[in-house]
């Protein structure tokens, strides 16, 4: 889990991710109160399926004695969450929220208390989604921005008998871009871009020091708009990457300058983007 | 437009497709009742049993996508030809049998609110980095007419094939999909099959729900309320997350329709623990689940002991620790697989 690290947390990493999974939302409160519920009120069926299953699991993969050694031989700290998944958290509240409206014996009451509780869920959860404008209608049915379908066109019009073209892209696009293409190689290994944003959850797998430090060169100007060294030093990053493509934000004109000074042509327009040739 | 449409036919189509393959769980336990929806979802697990059981050779032997596609494609339909020859009068006097009755306010308002959740899905347009790798293999995989040999990332050749994927095969299987119907990679990940995982789990909740209450009506408003909770459940960690916002990742799969599927079989061992078809979908389970994600190598193993050793314990039947213990064969021999080739001593190159 991102923000519990578990050589920091020892003994108390179960727990404390049992707290990050719940996050913002009363669900762990819900689920608590539930299996009190069921553990005193409960049928047969029903201790088995929500006591049973969860004290078993308490006692094995989520007791810290047995789960530290394992989390540490499987080298699986930041999956541990992925656990919790099997405890039924919603579906123990779904169920709570059952018996209770079916206390009331009139229809009027009982719809009544129905939409209490959903006011209750709603007001004690944390939404999918902050405000309507959050959920837009996708630009087109693929669900990428319209100019990378753009910019794809033109590479490979671009490119002719290369199948598979090479190409650089800032983040957003960098990680779009194969999804809707496969054809189109890319530069930048998105573990190294993401570890070049500050993530501590990947890691650059099998690729070399000299691939790693020449994306990250790459990385530095495009991203970070560090055109301070000389504009060779990208030429040669851009060389030992084979790279035959770029693709740039138009808003990032120190960034299009430095391209060109280090021997990329511009040679399209896309409105948002230009695409130059590698040098 | 037409592939949106054409994508909805494929919808349809899958889900029969699991559905007849769900009808051979019926020989197996003649006195258990099943209804259209324990079918699909037993049909769900042994699609992706069978898909992994071929799929892993024929990607060993680096063989081509199309050539998996002939064999899956040929597979499937002779299933199922064979379920409609088997089953078809069945389903004939299901159909002439069943009562027409009305449905309840609470009926219409789960509809609405699933429904919802399946618009939302269908909408959400994610770009979190998992994306890259699970949907761009798809594409990789479709582009270049292989399976797993160029990395996702950026389209590389692999040297070998990648252990923390090396079982998960359910981008190979929508790859699959994409060839045999021609819909693209993003349309079939990102709408068509979030959209089913977001079914998939109502059916599953709904089975679970029909051995714990006694009327539909409380089943319909068990599955109300359980929408409105996965609409605010959100942590980023959650399986409800997972299930509205990644449901093209095979983990929105393994937390929102395989471990419920666990549970629920756990609940139909607990009312009769000589269960064969129990037993058997829980074989196909521990299979099916790192087909569908990797994850499900540790966790899968992990909720099918809760749920059969309680069964077990509550029910005092020490034999059936025997079938437990065959449930548990295939996850041994995957988590020994891949503990073998993380640390160097297996390799499969490619």
């Amino acid at each position: 889990m991102g923000s519990v690290n578990f050589a920091e947390e020892g003994m108390t990493f179960v727990l404390s991710c049992l707290k990050e999974y719940g996050g913002q939302t009363c669900m762990l409160g819900f689920f608590l109160a539930g299996f009190l519920y069921v553990l005193l009120c409960g049928s047969r069926k029903e201790r088995y399926f929500f006591c049973g299953i969860t004290g078993f699991l308490a006692v094995t993969i989520y007791n810290p004695l047995l789960a530290n050694p394992v989390i540490k031989f499987m080298n699986m700290s930041a999956e541990y969450y992925r656990f919790f998944w099997i405890l039924p958290m919603g579906f123990l509240t779904a169920w709570m929220c059952v018996k209770m409206a079916e206390t009331q014996k009139t229809k009027g009451k009982k719809a009544a208390l129905i939409c209490l509780l959903f006011v209750i869920l709603a007001a004690a959860g944390n939404p999918v989604i902050s405000t309507f404008a959050d959920l837009q209608v996708p630009q087109n049915k693929y669900k990428v921005p319209d100019g990378l379908l753009a910019v794809c066109e033109i590479i490979h019009q671009d490119s002719g008998d290369n199948a598979f073209p090479k190409s650089v892209f800032e983040y957003e696009y960098n990680t779009y871009v194969r999804q809707y293409d496969g054809n189109m190689r890319l530069t930048l290994d998105r573990d190294v871009y993401l570890l070049a944003l500050g993530s501590n959850t990947v890691s650059t797998r099998n690729l070399s020091q000299e691939e790693v430090d020449a994306q990250r060169r790459i990385i530095d100007v495009i991203q970070y708009q560090n055109v301070s060294e000389d504009p060779s030093v990208l030429t040669a990053a851009l060389k030992a990457t084979q790279t035959d493509y770029l693709v740039i934000s138009k808003s990032s004109e120190p960034v299009l300058a430095y391209l060109t000074a280090a021997g990329c042509e511009s040679f399209a327009d896309t409105g948002s983007h230009i695409i130059f040739r590698g040098p | 437009m037409t592939e949106l449409i054409v994508a909805g036919i494929i919808f349809v189509f899958l889900f029969f497709i699991m559905f007849c393959l769900g009808n051979f769980v019926r020989l197996f336990e003649k006195k258990e009742k099943y209804s259209i929806g324990c079918r699909i979802v037993s049909g769900f697990v042994f699609y992706f049993f069978l898909f992994e059981i071929i799929a892993f050779p024929v990607m060993i032997a680096r063989q081509p996508l199309h050539r998996l596609t002939m064999i899956w494609g040929s597979v499937i339909a002779f299933l199922v030809l064979a379920a409609c020859v088997k089953f078809g009068k069945s389903w004939w006097e299901e159909w002439k049998a069943r009562k027409l009755r009305g449905y309840s306010a609470g009926f219409y308002l789960m509809l609405f609110l699933i429904g919802l959740q399946c618009v939302f899905a269908a909408l959400w347009t994610d770009n979190s980095p998992d994306a890259a790798y699970y949907v761009a293999n798809v594409s990789a995989n479709v582009a270049t007419d292989t399976i797993n040999i160029y990395e996702p990332f950026t389209g590389a050749m692999q040297e070998t094939f990648y252990t923390r994927y090396l079982f998960g095969l359910y981008p190979v299987h929508n790859s699959v999909v994409c060839q045999l119907t021609g819909v693209h990679p993003l349309v079939l990940t990102k709408t068509l099959m979030s959209v089913a995982a977001i079914v998939l789990s109502y059916t599953v909740w709904a089975q679970v729900g029909k051995k714990l209450f006694d009327k539909r009506e409380q089943v319909w408003m068990l599955l109300s309320f359980l929408s409105v909770i996965q609409f605010f459940f959100h942590t980023i960690y959650s399986n409800a997350s997972f299930l509205l916002t990644r449901g093209y990742e095979g983990k929105a799969l393994l937390a929102n329709v395989i471990l419920p599927f666990i549970l629920y079989l756990g609940l139909c061992l607990f009312e009769n623990i000589k269960n064969r078809s129990a037993w058997l979908l829980l074989f196909a389970t521990t299979v099916a689940g790192v087909d569908i994600s990797m994850s499900a190598m540790s966790i899968v193993p992990v909720a099918a002991s809760a749920a059969c050793l309680v069964a077990i314990i509550g029910k005092r039947s020490w034999k059936s620790l025997i079938y437990y213990g065959i449930c548990m064969v295939p996850s041994v021999l995957i988590l020994a697989v891949y503990l073998l080739t993380s640390k160097g001593y297996l390799t499969f190159h490619i």
